[in-house]
């Protein structure tokens, strides 16, 4: 995490661009997706 | 500069002066003062504030610009993607007998054979290096894959040299149910390119033996949590767990219990839990009926984001939110079962209809319309939608589960605008804090 401050703004994540998103493509099995989309697991 | 159409603004509880910033884009975040917040919007912000929100991609130049742009997103990571991802079910065997399991009556004793194992690495080899591709990561799943170890060596033994041998890198991750994963066995798999193994681990001793015992009934937590311990270091572990409506307040007290086994977070590179989901193919077990269905179910919203808590406030790490793309948008990415058979997601193998081809001729030509790739095109809410890059189109097994078949979009709408702002807010507190 890149964190940057300066007056008007706190950085906090500079978030991915995708090139980076690409490089870590997954199957679901490390997919940090939102809080729930079911569990794909056995 | 205007602000970026993927951008969600959230007031601060007891920092009136303060907004949140999210980019759903690129998961970036970041706080301003209300002040600040209000001169972009009227274009008057000094240059320093509008170049560090536009490296954020914050504010765009052009917003309806930046949402055509984004109608071509997954084709642009598609031709940047590096790697080849393959996951790869080695036989249907298991050694355990969870209630909720998708492969359902799918399991039994088919296994890949040496010629499946052969002309799946010739086929990933093609495939590699006509792709130029810089990384093959297997993702090996079972049945229980370390039931599978001998395949697993076999493959690995011929694709890791053949690999380097072109430039690239290969490793392989498992997806166990832990029962079998001892120190001899991770450690000769790490030699041969064993990065993590996701482990299932359903709450406390009782749920979980209940959810998942062995075949023969007995309880499986213990020799898993035994096993975890002596495998402590050796390769990166993810901790997992799946919950239902009615247990899920179970689950923070398994982080408590293996933290007085002597766990500490560092140990796992990742503790997540999610919703069960509900198997209703004709391969499900006809007796479990508690899985969720939909991201609209509200206790799914309240479960998912207590559980992100507990899990944070313990010093566990909790995978960021980022636009994650489905393995069916990715074109480098597959699944192969053990007959050498191509699908586009774990948890839809054995649906032939769902077929995309085999390892002998490559992927056939229908397999975009039968898997509904860019369906969220034709629905203008998914078009118009700001959460877009973190979901384009939802999840398509939760989709064929529920609907009886994908075309039409999982709508995480109403997960995102209950979660997103409190799963910040908690990011906010527990990461940031
Ligand atoms: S499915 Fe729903 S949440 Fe997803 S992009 Fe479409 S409208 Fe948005």
């Amino acid at each position: 995490m890149d964190v940057e401050k300066n007056e008007e703004v706190v950085v906090l994540d500079c978030g991915k661009e995708p090139e980076e998103v690409a490089v870590e493509a997954a199957c679901c099995v490390g997919r940090p997706s939102a809080a729930s989309s079911g569990s794909i697991d056995r | 500069m205007p602000l970026s159409h993927y951008l969600k603004i959230y007031p601060l509880t007891g920092q009136p002066e303060k907004r949140l910033l999210f980019s759903t884009r690129t998961g970036g975040l970041a706080m301003v003062s209300g002040e600040a917040l209000a001169a972009i919007e009227d274009n008057s912000a000094s240059p320093e504030l509008t170049a560090s929100l536009a490296k954020l991609s914050m504010v765009v130049d052009d917003p309806a610009r930046e949402q055509k742009e984004m109608g071509g997103y997954l084709q642009k990571l598609n031709r940047l993607n590096p790697n080849l991802r393959v996951a790869v079910i080695l036989g249907m065997a298991c050694n355990f007998a969870c209630v909720y399991c998708y492969e359902g009556s799918l399991k039994g004793t088919a296994a890949m054979s040496d010629a499946t194992a052969d002309q799946l690495a010739v086929f990933l080899l093609a495939r590699f290096s006509a792709g130029k591709k810089k990384r093959l990561i297997l993702d090996f799943y079972g049945g229980e894959p370390l039931l599978y170890v001998q395949r697993i060596i076999y493959l690995a033994e011929r694709l890791k040299p053949a690999i380097e041998a072109l430039g690239g890198i290969f490793e392989f991750t498992l997806v166990s149910n832990g029962s079998l994963l001892i120190p001899t066995v991770v450690e000769e798999l790490v030699a041969l390119g064993l990065q993590s193994v996701k482990v299932t681990i359903d709450g406390p001793a009782a749920n979980h033996n209940h959810f998942r015992p062995f075949k023969d009934g007995r309880g499986s937590w213990s020799i898993i949590v035994e096993n975890l311990l002596a495998c402590r270091g050796l390769c990166l572990i993810t901790l997992s767990g799946n919950y239902t409506a009615e247990n899920h307040a179970l689950f923070p007290a398994l982080l408590d219990v293996l933290t007085e086994r002597g766990f500490a977070p560092g140990d796992f590179a990742s503790g997540q839990f999610y919703p069960v989901m509900q198997i209703n193919d004709q391969f499900a077990n006809p007796e479990f009926t508690g899985g969720c269905c939909s991201n609209d179910d509200p206790w799914v919203h309240a479960a998912s984001l207590a559980l992100r808590e507990e899990i944070m406030q313990r010093g566990f790490t909790y995978p960021k939110l980022y636009p994650s793309p489905c393995m069916v948008d990715v074109d480098d990415a597959f699944t192969v079962d053990h007959d050498g058979t191509i699908y586009k997601c774990v948890a839809l193998i054995g649906h032939r209809e769902l077929a995309c081809g085999d390892i002998w001729r490559g992927m056939g030509e229908d397999w975009r319309q039968a898997w509904c790739v860019n369906h969220w095109k034709n629905e203008a809410q998914c078009c118009d939608c700001v959460y877009l890059p973190l979901c384009f189109g939802g999840c398509r097994a939760m989709a064929f589960q529920r609907d009886g078949h994908m075309a039409q979009v999982d709508c995480q709408r109403s997960l995102f605008d209950a979660t997103l702002e409190p799963m910040l807010l908690q990011d906010l507190k527990v990461r940031y804090g």
